[in-house]
């Protein structure tokens, strides 16, 4: 009875009244967790988007060592 | 507070086909509030009216490279305006066509709708990555049209960086239009893990999600690098530090290595999600599930994932070891067994299945032709002591034309046609759709049949003049593609006088059991009255105790 009611309390504070929940998401649980999830993939784009520079420099390290010492 | 609405059985359609008054086409009006919408399916029409735009002017291009081609000699445009057309219809198809039409049209439009949710997770960034298509786009445009690009698609170094064509902006704008694809990516992998309406489980996820969902895996891991790659030549040619550049110890090769690591899994990014649409369009129209679901759904993965590891096929002639060459040639041919398990499963799917011959039939069945026949060709070329003949021969360009252009057009205009009421509550008409599937089928064949034959016979890609004895074959390209012309013609205009004064389709013209129609044509603005709870299949035509129906309209 009492978790039922804490759920039903917890709907209300963060659901309809949240200014920080959008429409589309029911729970702010979800929101955060969505949020966490796409923040993780940007950053899995950005370490890619800097791997061609490394790529770069390692071929070219490997291929001129002596010039990088 | 309402009861959330139960999905387990299926509601034959009404005969009275309802077209709701208010819809998210006319809930709010004026040009602001389409520019500056967060609902996704807006997004997927402003999408269509864009790619179909750049669909219209790569083909123009094509056109003009067929008709130059019709003689050996030149014919209607210099050598020079030749290679700015056909490095202008690869540019335009491959980054505004075929990479954002499935994804940014019918993946904005359906994968909420699929799922269950009102929107895409993150509905802002999906509109930004409207904007960002549409400045990448620009950018893209008006330097090819202006600098005058010559290096074809691929921006081969060190061809790249030293042509006396700008290229600069136009990588800038490649790696631009980049952004808007992993934008897309993001939004769909997030919006499949965190808005699944009640009931939805990943096994019980529309095929066409599935599909997405791979897609979306290689446009976020893969897009950036090619990004960069485009970057790299552009500061190359700005900088002039050779990185590219043997004469000064660069490396012409790491480019094609950092481009084709994108480029080829590009390749999926352009067909997986044809391949979700035709298992949704199959299954709709035999009245059955996806035979195999599980195996075509993980197939979608395992097509993305081997993709990573096949690019080195392109490399072929480039020198890379004997052991190199092995084995992207062995996980080239990986890629077949995966393509092969979705090909067989459609199969079963319409095997003994009640089957509807409709447009979008026409074209899966085209779909099947051509990934069959491109596959296999593919597979020909992955076989490196064949390859080394065929390579940057026409047998190359006819190979990747049916695979991937055939796979995704078919896919497309499939997906337009079962999706068109569900999008805009009108019906096509169904007789001119048959006409111009026809059309499009034959002359996509007549095209490139004779592409195959010019390429085996020696005929090198990218030519502007070519020996007399190559004239009867090109010349049969050049009449193929009209033919797949007119047949755009067609569509063009059957599509456009449906929008305008089509009968109405109903909610559900299929009688198609897959979530998307579980609402009405075209959707409310919320998607859904109230938020669904799925406890069936999708595509589950039988309930307990009834008759499979037939596809009635």
């Amino acid at each position: 009875m009492s978790s039922s009611s804490a759920v039903a309390g917890h709907g209300d504070d963060h659901g309809e009244h949240n200014s920080h929940l959008a429409h589309h998401f029911e729970t702010i649980e979800q929101q955060d967790h969505a949020i966490r999830l796409g923040m993780w993939l940007f950053l899995a784009t950005e370490v890619l988007l800097f791997a061609g520079i490394f790529v770069g420099y390692a071929v070219y390290r490997h291929i001129y060592h002596e010039t990088f010492h | 507070m309402s009861q959330p609405a139960v999905i387990d059985h299926f509601e034959a359609p009404t005969d009275e086909p309802e077209y709701k008054k208010i819809n998210y086409l006319n809930v709010d009006r004026g040009v602001r509030s389409w520019l500056l919408t967060l609902d996704h399916k807006r997004i997927g029409v402003m999408y269509m009216a864009s790619v179909l735009l750049f669909f219209l002017v790569g083909g123009i291009f094509a056109m003009l490279v067929r008709l130059e081609l019709t003689t050996p000699e030149p014919t209607l445009i210099s050598a020079n305006t030749y290679n700015r057309a056909f490095t202008l219809h690869g540019v335009i198809m491959i980054f505004l066509f075929m990479i954002p039409a499935i994804p940014g049209i019918f993946g904005n439009f359906f994968i909420p709708l699929m799922v269950g949710a009102k929107d895409v997770a993150f509905p802002r960034l999906n509109l930004l990555s409207l904007y960002v298509f549409w400045a990448g786009a620009i950018l893209a445009v008006s330097a090819m049209a202006t600098g005058g690009l010559d290096t074809g698609w691929t921006f081969y170094a060190p061809y790249s960086t030293t042509t006396p064509a700008t290229t600069f902006p136009a990588l800038l704008g490649v790696f631009i239009l980049g952004f808007s694809s992993i934008l897309t990516g993001l939004n769909f992998i997030v919006t499949v893990h965190s808005l699944r309406a009640p009931g939805i489980t990943w096994m019980r996820l529309p095929l066409f999600v599935w599909a997405l969902y791979a897609t979306s895996i290689i446009q976020v891991l893969a897009t950036p690098v090619v990004g960069l790659a485009a970057l790299l030549v552009g500061i190359e040619r700005v900088g002039g530090f050779g990185l590219f550049d043997p004469g000064r110890g660069g490396d012409p090769i790491l480019f094609q290595h950092l481009f084709w690591f994108y480029s080829h899994p590009a390749v999926y990014i352009m067909v997986l999600p044809g391949m979700g649409v035709i298992s949704e369009v199959i299954a709709a129209m035999s009245r059955k599930n996806v035979f195999g679901y599980k195996m075509v759904a993980y197939s979608s993965l395992g097509i993305a994932f081997v993709g990573f590891f096949a690019w080195g096929h392109h490399m072929f002639v480039t020198g890379q070891s004997v052991l190199d060459n092995g084995a992207f040639a062995v996980i080239s041919m990986l890629i077949g067994v995966f393509t092969a398990i979705k090909v067989f499963n459609w199969i079963g799917t319409l095997y003994k299945g009640s089957i509807a011959v409709k447009t979008p039939l026409l074209y899966a069945c085209g779909f099947l032709f051509f990934i069959v026949f491109g596959g296999m060709t593919g597979i020909a070329v992955a076989t490196v002591s064949l390859d080394v003949h065929w390579h940057d021969t026409y047998f190359v360009v006819a190979h990747f034309h049916f695979i991937m252009v055939g796979g995704v057009i078919m896919a497309f205009l499939a997906g337009l046609h079962y999706w068109f009421p569900k999008m805009f509550g009108k019906m096509y008409h169904e007789g001119w759709g048959m006409t111009a599937a026809a059309f499009i089928i034959l002359g996509f064949n007549a095209t490139f049949i004779p592409q195959f034959l010019l390429g085996n016979a020696g005929m090198p890609r990218r030519y502007y003049m070519y020996p007399e004895r190559f004239t009867a074959l090109n010349v049969a390209s050049t009449a193929g593609s009209s033919l797949l012309a007119f047949g755009f013609v067609i569509i063009l205009i059957y599509l456009i006088f449906a929008l305008v004064r089509g009968k109405v389709a109903g909610s559900n013209p299929w009688g198609s059991r897959g979530y998307e129609w579980e609402t009405s044509s075209p959707p409310i603005k919320e998607n859904f009255e109230v938020t669904p709870v799925i406890t069936r299949d999708p595509h589950s035509y039988q309930n307990p105790g009834e008759e499979v129906e037939h596809v009635v309209v």
